[in-house]
């Protein structure tokens, strides 16, 4: 998972390309490249910002526009902030007669994050997902790679507030 | 070849032809939404659905190739049903306000949904309403009004090659944009707009101005650069309102640029003068036609008589069509009896290679010159060849442009550095080993190879006519610059040397100069002399508008543009094409001038375009016979004869290197007339470096003082990724660069903040 996030929409601040170059040079000259280079960018510098995107497509020589037509087709690429954790809060049919638009509302509560948001603070972001594939957990959720299952609605804010008191 | 019946028609086609393209063949029109047969096949719409006997599934006839025996049906009950499906599902989120869409009456949506008959819309689902942007200067998109056929995003891709719009998001959600939505900037080229099947995308200059059916259509040639263009022209009345492709017709395949396609409007300047202008003793008279005609014969009597047939000399702008020329020439060497014929283009190069022979060339050396700003049209049979033919393209420019995307060699640094890559080059070409010998071996192995390069560069014309030398199978294109750059030189305007007139002027040899439709002081081989020309006993100058030259003349005729006037221009194949009259804005066409004064010195000329070619044919060997409709001019020799070597190095001092900039929408002449092509770019701009701009801590839109031997100017900063380190560079053709580049076309330069 991507841990270094870094600022972007601050004008002025220098983005070091290094790796970015670094991922670029090595699929150079291959076919059907851009995807490969785009996800070990991404998880290089946390999501897809406008200036990476052109200096991509400039490595590349391809037009930023078409990359960014890519990376708005696939779910894998983010083109906003992402938080620390990730909260994949499942919304299939299981989960979902089992209560778990409630444990959204409760993300919401605790961080004041909508699906698709992050946190100001970058440290939590929430994905409702379809299905997780663990139904009989249901209603369960995802925090980065664990999985918390058959949750009541005040024990998700009770790990929540764990993974919040976190250090970094 | 299989067999294949449509409809109950037989037809013979090759293997793997598309079934519309059979169908074609045997006489059956499919509808069609996203086709294009210019573009690779997509089946986006399920418009062109068919049916084949013994196959239930429906086939889209613009993607599937026939097989043998195949049996197709294209009109049905039930493919009326499914292609009335299609339409009114696109119509669900359509807006139906075809009433104040500027498509209305040429939308294809239109007129399906009239050929399907869907007159109910039975979904309930409502119309988006999203803003229409405008972040575009030339191209209005109202995204609502898309049906996602694609055919924008395909042609700035096979074609355009810049890929600057792109599909955004996935399914429902899909769009047509920018990355991050920024605003959409390209080359404008606006070939997305023409090929719009709805009012999705809009030509921004005709919007709201007109309806298609009150427009009356000529076909034309376009007036704006060498490329020769088939275009039609629009108006109502005596107004142009839009100069739009003749669809896949021309050697420009229906292809237009951003200078054809929106830089029409100098036609209908409010700017454009109406009355001829005779200016005596300081003082400036309107004047009828016939009175200025009168004041000229009278003072080219009197030059004649006074100082001999030899103190007159006549100069002709590479604007006017080839029956103009040849009757200026007439009047020079006929009437006045003077050789002194003058232009800015010479007859040391002519043209060689067709735009066909370019598209499938196998090999392309690019040199020195932007051919996709310069010569658009080239540049997209340059990117054909690259990209669907992949020809390996080269290209050396002292800094990177649209060519970059498609070219396999990209040469660029500064212009000495440049010139010394493109020595070797042509030295490795020869046979030399050196580090461009693997680039060399590819041109010299190909079988169809062309080499483009800048006629007016004589260090450049050297090294194309090295290259020609040492491989014999090249075929060259001078990528002259004018519509009838070629033209002129063929009908006796291009054996003297521009330089000659300007000596002329210098030393007082010429008393009377009739200046057709040139601005000398924009032209950079005359701007200095250009002054000189104000105190002649005549100045007589045409031009549609009151240029720097005009407003000096003691004697102005407004004259009409191309849309005004029968004739014929000869493209940089030279290739020859009749133009076609659209509009008269009560001004009379150069033609007129020239037969007025030679009636007035008591001579007979025609100024009817067909009467002159008669006279041509039998005049002009070659173009004795030519077809005016098309027809390729060949020529005896590409090059006249060994060019001589030139110090192509930078001249004068400086920490830049100061070259030329590519054209950027128009040059500094007719174009500068046209408001939207002017506000986009107005004025020449310095164009820097990113790196350069931020040591020099200077920023877009800047105002900087550019300093070199000889020369100085002030100009607007515009910073370019593009431009190499070290590098500056300025358009050629305005008054206020003209000066500048007098002295060379690479220079050194110093910029005083």
């Amino acid at each position: 998972m991507a841990t270094e996030v870094k600022e972007t929409e601050s004008a002025g601040k220098e983005i070091d390309f290094t790796a970015c170059d670094e991922i670029c040079e090595k699929y150079k000259d291959w076919k059907g490249a851009t995807i490969p280079v785009l996800q070990q960018v991404q998880d290089a510098y946390g999501y897809l910002f406008s200036e990476i995107v052109e200096r991509i497509a400039d490595n590349l020589n391809m037009s930023a526009h078409q990359i960014y037509g890519v990376i708005t087709f696939y779910a894998q690429f983010y083109t906003q902030p992402r938080g620390k954790y990730i909260i994949r809060v499942c919304r299939g049919t299981a989960c979902h007669v089992q209560g778990s638009g409630r444990i959204s509302e409760i993300v919401n509560e605790e961080f004041g994050i909508r699906n698709g948001e992050t946190s100001a603070d970058l440290k939590f972001t929430l994905e409702e997902v379809s299905c997780i594939g663990a139904c009989g957990m249901a209603p369960v959720i995802m925090i980065n790679n664990k999985t918390y299952g058959n949750l009541k609605p005040e024990d998700a804010r009770k790990i929540f507030r764990e993974y919040a008191q976190l250090q970094g | 070849m299989v067999t294949v019946k449509i409809d109950g028609k037989e037809v013979q086609v090759a293997p793997n032809t598309l079934i519309l393209d059979a169908a074609k063949e045997a006489g059956v029109t499919i509808p069609t939404l996203c086709h294009d047969s210019r573009l690779n096949p997509f089946g986006a719409c399920r418009v062109c659905l068919v049916e084949q006997v013994n196959n239930p599934k429906l086939q889209a006839a613009c993607t599937t190739p026939v097989t043998d025996k195949m049996e197709i049906i294209t009109r049905s009950e039930k493919l009326s049903r499914v292609r009335k499906t299609a339409i009114e599902l696109l119509l669900i989120n359509h807006p139906l306000d075809c009433p104040v869409c500027d498509k209305g009456g040429e939308c294809t949506l239109q007129d399906l949904t009239y050929e399907v008959g869907v007159t109910k819309v039975r979904f309930d689902a409502k119309p988006n309403d999203t803003p229409v942007d405008h972040t575009n200067p030339f191209i209005e998109r109202d995204i609502d009004r898309c049906v996602l056929c694609g055919r924008c995003v395909r042609i700035c891709d096979e074609v355009v090659n810049i890929q600057a719009i792109s599909f955004l998001n996935r399914g429902t959600d899909t769009i047509i944009g920018t990355s991050f939505e920024q605003p959409w900037n390209c080359e404008y080229c606006g070939q997305c707009i023409s090929v719009c099947p709805v009012g999705s995308l809009n030509n921004r200059i005709y919007l709201f101005k007109n309806r298609p059916w009150n427009l009356e259509r000529v076909k034309s040639v376009c007036g704006l650069c060498s490329c020769g263009c088939t275009v039609d022209i629009d108006y109502e009345g005596n107004e142009v309102f839009r100069m739009k492709e003749s669809p896949a017709e021309g050697i420009n395949h229906g292809y237009m640029c951003a200078k054809g396609r929106f830089g029409f409007e100098f036609i209908n300047s409010i700017k454009r003068q109406s009355e001829a202008v005779v200016k005596a003793g300081g003082e400036s008279k309107k004047v009828s036609f016939n009175e200025a005609v009168e004041v000229a014969v009278e003072k080219l009597r009197k030059v004649k008589d006074t100082a001999g047939a030899d103190a007159i000399a006549v100069v002709v702008s590479p604007r006017l069509t080839n029956e103009e020329a040849f009757l200026a020439g007439k009047l020079a060497k006929d009437v006045l009896g003077t050789s002194n014929l003058f232009s800015t283009e010479s007859e040391e190069v002519y043209p060689e290679a067709t735009l066909e022979e370019v598209e499938n060339s196998d090999c392309v050396t690019v040199l020195n010159i932007d051919v996709t700003e310069s010569n658009p049209i080239l540049g997209l049979a340059v990117r054909h060849a690259a990209r669907m033919g992949s020809a390996p393209l080269a290209v050396f420019y002292p800094g990177y442009t649209a060519l970059k995307r498609v070219a396999k060699k990209f040469v660029t640094g500064n212009p000495d550095e440049v010139r010394a890559s493109m020595e070797s080059y042509a030295a490795a070409v020869a046979g030399a080993s050196n580090e461009y010998s693997e680039w060399a071996a590819k041109l010299t192995k190909a079988e169809r190879p062309v080499v483009v390069f800048d006629p007016y560069n004589k260090a450049d014309v050297k090294i194309a006519q090295d290259i020609k030398k040492a491989c014999a199978k090249v075929k060259v294109v001078p990528a002259k610059s004018k519509n009838n750059s070629v033209g002129i030189v063929d009908m006796g305007f291009g054996a003297k040397c521009a330089t000659e007139f300007a000596k002329g002027l210098e030393s007082g040899k010429f008393k009377a100069v009739v200046v057709l439709g040139e601005n000398l002081s924009a032209r950079s081989v005359w701007t200095k002399s250009a002054s000189k020309a104000a105190g002649l006993e005549l100045l007589l100058v045409t031009d549609p508008f009151m240029s720097e030259t005009a407003a000096m003349s003691n004697v102005y005729i407004p004259v009409a543009t191309f849309a005004e006037k029968s004739g014929s221009f000869t493209n940089l194949e030279g290739r020859v094409q009749s133009i076609e009259k659209a509009v008269d804005k009560g001004v009379n066409t150069d033609a007129c001038v020239v037969s007025a004064i030679a009636k007035g010195l008591g001579a007979q000329l025609p100024a009817d375009a067909n009467a002159v070619r008669g006279m041509i044919e039998k005049e002009v060997p070659l173009y004795s016979g030519i077809n005016w409709d098309g027809g390729v001019v060949s020529y005896p020799y590409v090059f006249a004869g060994e060019v001589a070597a030139t110090d192509g190095k930078a001249k004068g001092k400086g920490r830049f290197f100061l070259y030329p900039a590519s054209l950027r929408l128009h040059s500094g002449s007719f174009t500068r007339w046209s408001p939207d092509l002017a506000k986009v770019y107005g004025e020449p701009m310095l164009e820097i470096g990113v790196e350069d701009a931020k040591e020099l801590g200077i920023k877009s839109k800047d105002r900087v003082k550019v300093k070199g031997e000889g020369f100085e100017g002030e100009f607007l900063v515009e910073i370019e990724k593009k431009v190499s380190k070290g590098c500056i560079a300025l358009p050629e053709d305005f008054v206020a660069t003209a000066g500048i580049f007098c002295n060379g076309k690479s220079l050194r330069a110093d910029i005083v903040k």
